[in-house]
């Protein structure tokens, strides 16, 4: 897994180690901490050591003191009844005195903000509240080298912000050495003094963030995501021949004004607002785009086009309830719609309404983001169409068929379900008898059964791990077969549960591939997800659920206008999406979902910067 | 929250301010009389006290019920088998020991049915002994209670991660179970057998993802220095003040008297 790797972290510095996933992070993170080989087998040749301490000849526990981990799972590393018991408990292993552990709970209590829940179960916090549990209670033992394994892993938008604020209240306030194996590239372009990239057992790159997110094509090939502005910066350079080096908001805003002072000088208090995600009116009146230029294929050959969704006057974005989505028999095409609710009411207890009065419809062939924060009732809500949750009061119908008399393998026919997590999948002693569980139970004829499980394998490169145990495999793998387990099935219906999460650059962009290819041939994709970027660059139309209620349905480029819309439903834009209001506030052509739309865009603008008079409405288009 | 999984209620009655050594004393003590009393009276009385003790502490009528929804069915089992299987003619009692009813092997005696409800009222008082301790104890301070007479650390913290990891084991099942079906898995055909075996897959699954959990969790309590070559302390340190000595010694000359009632005087042996 490790092979000859040389690294020598400084006192105070903070390391991030980035790649692809199965590449190692986590083994490291183990090494590092001294948990490996101690504690998880394996052979370690060379030496590891933390602070003049040999990982060695020292047991972990008495390296507790001076080495921290922060695990990727908080399940697995809370298990005290209250948040004060939690952050209480590494210090009673320390022996301290009961005066100075009250004392170092009560300064975690206060910086990582968690007061308010000192007497509160963990299992009870949300994500973000976890995450900033955990980490206090490892930083609470005062450890010289803090190792943090993913902690932006599996959060929802409010959570990574929560979660992203205590990691800069950590940089502020503590000189602590910090390793932290990352894949969301905004945090470690945030925090991190050096970024090592791992590959192959080894060190395949390292350098500054800033130096190594320039090279978008060399960190791709590594399955390493760059941030969304490098990106940019990247693709401007590329057509412009320019030499930005931009890696957040604020920089791409100061660069990509400055640079087309001319055009956006108007706009710069605009974006102060915007960038502070403070409440924005930004509706000019016809503003929606009909169509942005740089979308993928997929979005145009799609069977019902964002330009038939209804538009809503002022640059409002429709809801449901002022604009109800076109049915069967409403509309212009007489299709039974491929999932739908109507008056969807759940609770799991009386009086604790999780979902209230849900109308969804979804046609055939198209591709709806669902998002939300963390308790929103997007899960439940999409349990509904496969059958394992039904309706307290209401109906869901899937391609006409009323749920309420359909079993859940029924129902698995015409709706394929994607879990969050792998490991609650996966059971079968090897990787293709995996695949081969959900179409035999579809009772398909053993030829055809193959031809499926032999078509997955090749299509999700598991042909070499074909005949292994799925459950020995990396989690990245694990993953892959999951989603070769789906698509073996062949459902005209797709619903994904944040199927990103663990997946690293390659493997996210494998997979949307193969859900663009099956929604360019008419299959429905109902996704559920936390990556607004991703929602941005796919979807047809983004439902936004907020306390169980439908507070939003539409096309991305309404949604990600109403700035105050998604604040209320704890939600960010991408932040090219946020650049370009920022920088075009009353440009109605400003609105760009995807880099490739922003270059363009910009492009345009930059070939014209000659013409020396402000923008006129409705011209610019991407040449 | 599961009440079975998660039972302590926060409180601040006399009850839960006891020290948890106090509360484990009387516990012992209150368990070993209701096994020695066979009387149905004694037993009633017992149980009787036993409410007016979560009474006190302020615990909810809510909670009482759901324990007695909980315990109904075992009990109903005690009341209805035990007079069947056994007669009582073997604890003496002239008179009550004759047939009710006759049927073969099995004959109904009131005997009989009071030796069921002697029973069914033992195992009610003891379950609601052990809620009064759970009930009002968090799990921090039993296990530390628990410690400081003699149980090793690692013992007590693994009945408490017992008992933190069952709801989570709980759901865990569930999902495994719904992504099983959401493959098309149909376990509600076929006969006893072949559920069971339809349920393999599940089982496997859980099996899998609850190891990788135990995995992640042994790493994570090394890494927070379980084991650290140091005296273990603790943020609330018990402290056995005069009202726990004072609990202690009431339970004790309660016990004795009752003992005394038992055995001197030999009432309360037969169930009536």
């Amino acid at each position: 897994m490790i092979d000859g790797l040389d690294l020598r972290v400084q006192p105070g510095e903070w390391l991030a180690v980035m790649g692809a996933s199965d590449v190692g992070k986590t083994t490291l993170c183990l090494l590092l901490a001294g948990l490996a080989p101690h504690l998880t087998g394996g052979r370690m040749e060379g030496r590891v050591t933390i602070a003049g301490y040999d990982t060695r000849q020292h047991p972990p526990p008495a390296l507790a003191s001076i080495v921290g981990l922060l695990f990727q799972e908080p399940e697995a590393q809370l298990f005290n009844p209250t948040v004060e018991a939690e952050i209480a408990w590494g210090l009673e292993n320390l022996g301290l005195p009961s005066d100075e552990i009250a004392r170092r709970v009560g300064e975690m209590l206060g910086l990582f903000h968690l007061e308010a829940a000192r007497h509160r179960a963990p299992g009870e916090l949300s994500g973000g509240e976890k995450k900033r549990l955990a980490l206090a209670s490892v930083l609470a033992m005062q450890p010289a080298l803090l190792i943090l394994d993913e902690p932006m892993g599996g959060l929802d938008p409010a959570g990574r912000e929560e979660v992203l604020t205590a990691l800069s209240n950590l940089r502020r306030n503590n000189s602590t050495t910090i390793v932290m194996a990352e894949s969301d590239p905004e945090a470690v372009a945030a925090f991190a003094d050096r970024l090592v990239v791992l590959h192959r057992g080894g060190i395949a790159l390292e350098g500054t963030p800033r130096a190594l997110f320039q090279q978008v094509e060399r960190l791709s090939a590594l399955g390493v995501a760059v941030p969304q502005m490098a990106h940019l910066a990247a693709g401007l350079n590329r057509r412009l021949g320019t030499a930005f080096d931009f890696l957040t908001l604020e920089e791409a805003r100061l660069a990509l004004s400055s640079s087309l002072a001319g055009y956006t000088a108007e706009a710069t208090g605009a974006t102060e607002l915007f960038l502070r995600r403070e409440r924005l009116e930004i509706a000019p009146a016809g503003a929606e785009r009909r169509s942005a230029p740089g979308r993928p294929p997929a979005r145009t050959e799609a069977s019902t086009p964002v330009d038939a969704w209804p538009q809503a006057p002022e640059g409002r974005l429709e809801s449901p309830a002022s604009t109800p989505v076109p049915r069967s028999g409403e509309g212009a095409e007489e299709e039974v719609p491929a999932l739908e609710t109507r008056q969807l009411c759940f609770w799991y207890r009386e009086g604790e309404a999780v979902l209230h009065d849900i109308d969804l419809s979804v046609p055939c062939g198209q591709f709806v983001a669902l998002v939300g924060a963390n308790g929103s009732g997007k899960t439940t809500l999409v349990k509904h169409f496969d059958g394992l949750l039904r309706p307290r009061q209401g109906q869901v119908r899937v391609l006409g068929r009323d749920t309420a008399d359909r079993s859940v393998g029924e129902l698995a026919r015409w709706v394929g379900f994607l879990f969050q997590h792998p490991e609650q999948q996966i059971f079968g002693s090897s990787v293709r008898q995996e695949i081969a569980f959900g179409p035999r139970n579809l009772g398909l004829s053993p030829a055809e059964v193959e031809e499926r499980v032999e078509a997955a394998l090749a299509r999700f490169g598991l042909l070499a791990v074909a005949g292994q145990p799925p459950a020995i495999l990396g989690y990245g793998q694990r993953r892959r077969v999951t989603l070769a387990s789906l698509a073996a099935m062949d459902p005209p219906i797709l619903v994904l549960d944040e199927p990103t999460v663990g997946l690293d650059a390659q493997g996210l962009r494998e997979t949307f591939d193969w859900l663009a290819g099956l929604h360019a041939q008419g299959r429905t994709i109902l996704l559920v997800t936390h990556d607004m970027a991703l929602a941005a660059r796919y979807a047809q139309r983004v439902v936004v659920l907020h306390q169980g209620r439908i507070l939003a349905d539409g096309s991305p480029a309404r949604l990600f206008q109403q700035a105050d819309l998604l604040a209320q439903a704890s939600l960010t834009p991408p932040p090219v999406v946020a650049l370009a209001r920022a920088l075009w506030p009353a440009d109605p052509a400003g609105e760009c979902l995807t880099v490739e739309a922003f270059c363009a865009r910009y492009t345009a603008l930059f070939n014209r910067q000659a013409v020396p008079h402000h923008l006129p409405p409705g011209t610019g288009e991407a040449a | 929250m599961n009440p079975l999984f998660d039972p302590y209620l926060p409180g601040d009655s006399w009850l839960h301010r006891l020290d948890p050594r106090a509360k484990l004393w009387a516990l012992l003590l209150a368990g070993v009389a209701g096994l020695l009393f066979r009387q149905v009276g004694v037993l009633a009385g017992l149980l009787f006290l036993t409410h007016l003790l979560l009474l006190s502490a302020r615990v909810p009528w809510d909670r009482l019920r759901w324990l007695w929804s909980r315990l109904w069915p075992l009990l109903a089992m005690i009341l209805l088998l035990q007079p069947l299987l056994s007669a009582g003619s073997g604890l003496g009692g002239q008179g009550i020991t004759l047939p009710l009813l006759h049927l073969g092997p099995i004959r109904l005696t009131v005997a009989g049915l009071l030796e069921g409800a002697s029973y069914a009222l033992r195992v009610a008082t003891l379950a609601f002994l052990v809620a009064a301790l759970l009930l009002t104890t968090g799990l921090t301070a039993l296990v530390q209670g628990l410690v400081r007479l003699g149980l090793p650390y690692p013992w007590g913290l693994t009945v408490g991660l017992a008992l933190r990891y069952l709801p989570t084991m709980d759901s865990l099942f569930v999902t495994v179970r719904e992504a099983q079906e959401a493959r098309g898995w149909i376990v509600s055909q076929g006969g006893m057998l072949h559920r069971a075996r339809a349920y393999i897959p599940v089982l496997v699954a859980t099996i899998i993802a609850a190891l990788r959990l135990s995995d992640r969790l042994g790493l994570a309590l090394a890494a927070r220095g379980l084991g650290y070559p140091a005296r273990r302390t603790a943020l609330h340190d018990l402290c056995f003040r005069p009202a726990d000595w004072l609990a202690v010694a009431l339970a004790t000359l309660t016990f004795g008297g009752l003992m005394v009632v038992r055995y001197g005087l030999g009432f309360g042996a037969r169930p009536w």
